[in-house]
């Protein structure tokens, strides 16, 4: 017996004792060796894992910050600008989790463009859909709890105006307010909290959702860019099913080269990106007496933030951020179409589609700008728009000409 | 297979050997010659003009020695050089550049503390602080003689005042301030540097250049290494890109027979 022998029956060894105990060759059979996507998905179907991965490396790098960050008021920017400067590798560290903080919403983004795009909301995978949005909105809580870290001015105003919005709700408001922050404003208790919500707490619940959503979608399966059941195909020679492992591993090892290419360009050449991932204002240390002329937030927030700015009323406005979001988890149901693919949809949902993404675009970057007059009026046709978007989709998706639906996946 | 598993720890091995080689070099400064004697510059006229009042609380004079080579091999030299030519206080090496300047003075002279200027360029920016250094114009209401003209009232007084080129009409509002701060300098001593100064120095332009650069260095020590780094990852990922590319390829074609 060769030594290459030996090596592979202690392995193979091992390998057996560890089946034998451990459900292991079964998980890689569901999961990956027989776990069957269809054949024609594009790129678009891969910022599912690519969010997942990015969420573990902020995880990876979140807990090498948390070994030298400091949650004092005193300690916090001070602590930073020492990992920065003094510690060997730590601005790669902080650089990697400020860009991959941007870098997970932009892959959010898209994750949920793709499901606009191609129906992927839609009937039977609405509790898919649900979970996600779920997940969505604790991912933005997160991100406004690790704002307040860095503690510079940018932060500090940007948590004690989102802190404020609970102070308008009737009877219980100033109650909860202080209940959130510790104290009467944004000081070092509120950043105790914030602190370890945003590394412990928040962290485990997405871990969790993020497994009920993949579960979910196990379940289901995934949809396709054509939109139309693959169970019901017709058998033809070409299979219309391939494993997960290794066609759809390769591909999705691609598309994570790629996107790791562009966020090192970033990481490496722009961390800033022009004051976009870090804001000029917070290399400024948080000063409670001292209220910018211009309180600028993040983009990922800026959409929700700006509501606040343009609504006169502010309960209503806080109303108006909810619906928001509210409006993402009724989606499933407004939906009236036959087709799932837009593909396949008549130009009413192509134009509603477009429409909407500009105005959420539109609205994520005019918020960051500091707002005239006649911007603030810009930004409430948008908020219209965006609503107008869920608001008429079971009218336009119902009278709509579709095209008609192919028979198979594996082209006409 | 086994020929997909050789390649990788071919690829694997030349790219290791390629980064140590570049190891050694990281050691040093990464910084150009070019930049490197402008840093240098700025760091003279910063410790000059600037470090009376200004802090640069998050930099360190050694790391400064290290990065600006303000040494020769030996560490002793260093040391003294350093010592010599860029720390005007009783700071050790080890220490952040601190201003001696007490804070209730600073209070009394100015109405507030001057700021700390480790992050200046990445809080406003290289340009801003380039043109506030330079709108600096004569006003008889300021209490220092001089007004700013990219920051309206600005109560910090011309720290470059003596190396204008109205040098002249500078040095009246220095005798003035002077007169009524009521301190007694040897004006004769500041007309011959400033005279020294304007005949063979460089021009407040570069001067000010100079400044930013420093500033701009300080604001992040590490974007040199960053930088490059960042081409070393970059085209590691380039080319494993490729070669997964080639793979995925083959993967796909397996399919189509």
């Amino acid at each position: 017996m060769s030594s290459a022998d030996k090596n592979i029956t202690s392995t193979h060894k091992i390998v057996q004792w560890l089946s034998e105990r451990f459900p292991i060759n079964e998980y890689i059979r569901q999961h990956f060796t027989h776990y069957y996507l269809p054949k024609n998905l594009n790129f678009w179907y891969f910022f599912g894992s690519l969010s997942l991965f990015i969420f573990f490396l902020q995880v990876l790098t979140g807990i090498w910050l948390t070994l030298f960050y400091i949650p004092t008021p005193e300690g916090a920017f001070n602590s930073i600008e020492i990992m920065m400067r003094d510690i060997p590798y730590g601005w790669l560290f902080r650089y990697l989790h400020s860009t991959g903080a941007s870098a997970f919403f932009i892959l959010i983004y898209i994750h949920i463009f793709r499901s606009f795009l191609y129906g992927s909301y839609k009937k039977p995978r609405e509790l898919v859909w649900l979970l996600g949005v779920c997940l969505y909105i604790i991912l933005l809580l997160e991100a406004f709890l690790g704002y307040l870290l860095p503690w510079g001015q940018a932060s500090y105003w940007a948590s004690q105006i989102g802190t404020s919005l609970f102070d308008s709700i009737p009877k219980f408001g100033p109650m909860l307010t202080l209940l959130i922050r510790g104290n009467n404003i944004v000081s070092g208790e509120t950043l105790h909290r914030f602190f370890t919500f945003h590394v412990i707490a928040i962290p485990s619940i997405l871990v969790f959702l993020t497994r009920l959503h993949l579960t979910a979608l196990h379940k289901v399966g995934c949809n396709n860019p054509d939109g139309i059941s693959v169970l019901a195909q017709p058998h033809n020679k070409m299979p219309v099913k391939v494993p997960f492992y290794p066609y759809y591993t390769i591909k999705e090892l691609h598309a994570l080269l790629i996107f790791l290419l562009i966020f090192s360009i970033i990481v490496f050449f722009v961390p800033e990106m022009h004051g976009y991932f870090l804001e000029a204002n917070n290399f400024v240390p948080a000063d409670p007496l001292l209220t910018p002329s211009h309180i600028e937030p993040v983009w990922y927030l800026a959409a929700f933030y700006g509501v606040l700015c343009v609504i006169p009323n502010k309960p209503l406005g806080i109303l108006i951020m909810v619906g928001l979001l509210g409006m993402l988890f009724i989606l499933p149901w407004l939906d009236r179409s036959p087709v799932r693919s837009i593909r396949y949809r008549g130009y009413y949902s192509r134009f509603a589609l477009a429409a909407f993404i500009l105005s959420f675009s539109l609205l994520s970057y005019i918020n960051t700008t500091l707002l005239t007059p006649y911007k603030i009026f810009l930004v409430q046709i948008l908020l219209l728009n965006y609503f107008l978007f869920f608001l008429l989709m079971p009218f336009y998706t119902k009278y709509e000409k579709n095209k008609p639906l192919p028979k198979s996946i594996c082209g006409k | 297979m086994w020929k997909i598993i050789l390649f990788f720890i071919f690829i694997f091995i030349f790219l290791f050997t390629i980064a140590n080689s570049f190891e050694k070099k990281l050691s040093m400064s990464s910084i150009r010659a070019s930049e490197l004697a402008s840093l240098q510059r700025g760091a003279k006229y910063f410790m000059n003009y600037c470090s009376g009042c200004h802090s640069l609380q998050y930099m360190r004079y050694n790391r400064l020695g290290v990065d600006l080579k303000i040494d020769d091999k030996s560490n002793s030299i260093n040391q003294s050089r350093l010592k010599k030519n860029l720390i005007f206080t009783q700071a050790k090496t080890s220490d952040t550049i601190k201003s001696s300047l007490h804070k209730k003075e600073s209070l009394l002279w100015f109405g507030k503390r001057p700021p700390d200027l480790s992050l200046s360029i990445r809080a406003r920016s290289a340009d801003w602080v380039y043109n506030y250094l330079l709108s600096f114009y004569l006003d008889d209401t300021r209490p220092f003689g001089v007004n700013n003209s990219y920051i309206k009232n600005t109560v910090m007084p011309d720290p470059l005042a003596i190396i204008r080129k109205d040098t002249h009409t500078y040095s009246n509002v220095n005798n003035k301030t002077n007169d009524r701060l009521s301190l007694k300098i040897n004006n004769h001593a500041l007309y011959l540097h400033s005279n020294k100064n304007r005949s063979e120095g460089p021009t407040l332009e570069k001067i000010v250049t100079d400044l930013v650069n420093f500033l701009a260095y300080i604001a992040e020590p590490t974007k040199n290494n960053r930088q490059s780094l960042g081409k070393k990852v970059c085209g590691f990922l380039l080319l494993l890109t490729l070669f997964v590319s080639i793979l995925k390829k083959q993967i796909w074609e397996n399919l189509e027979k």
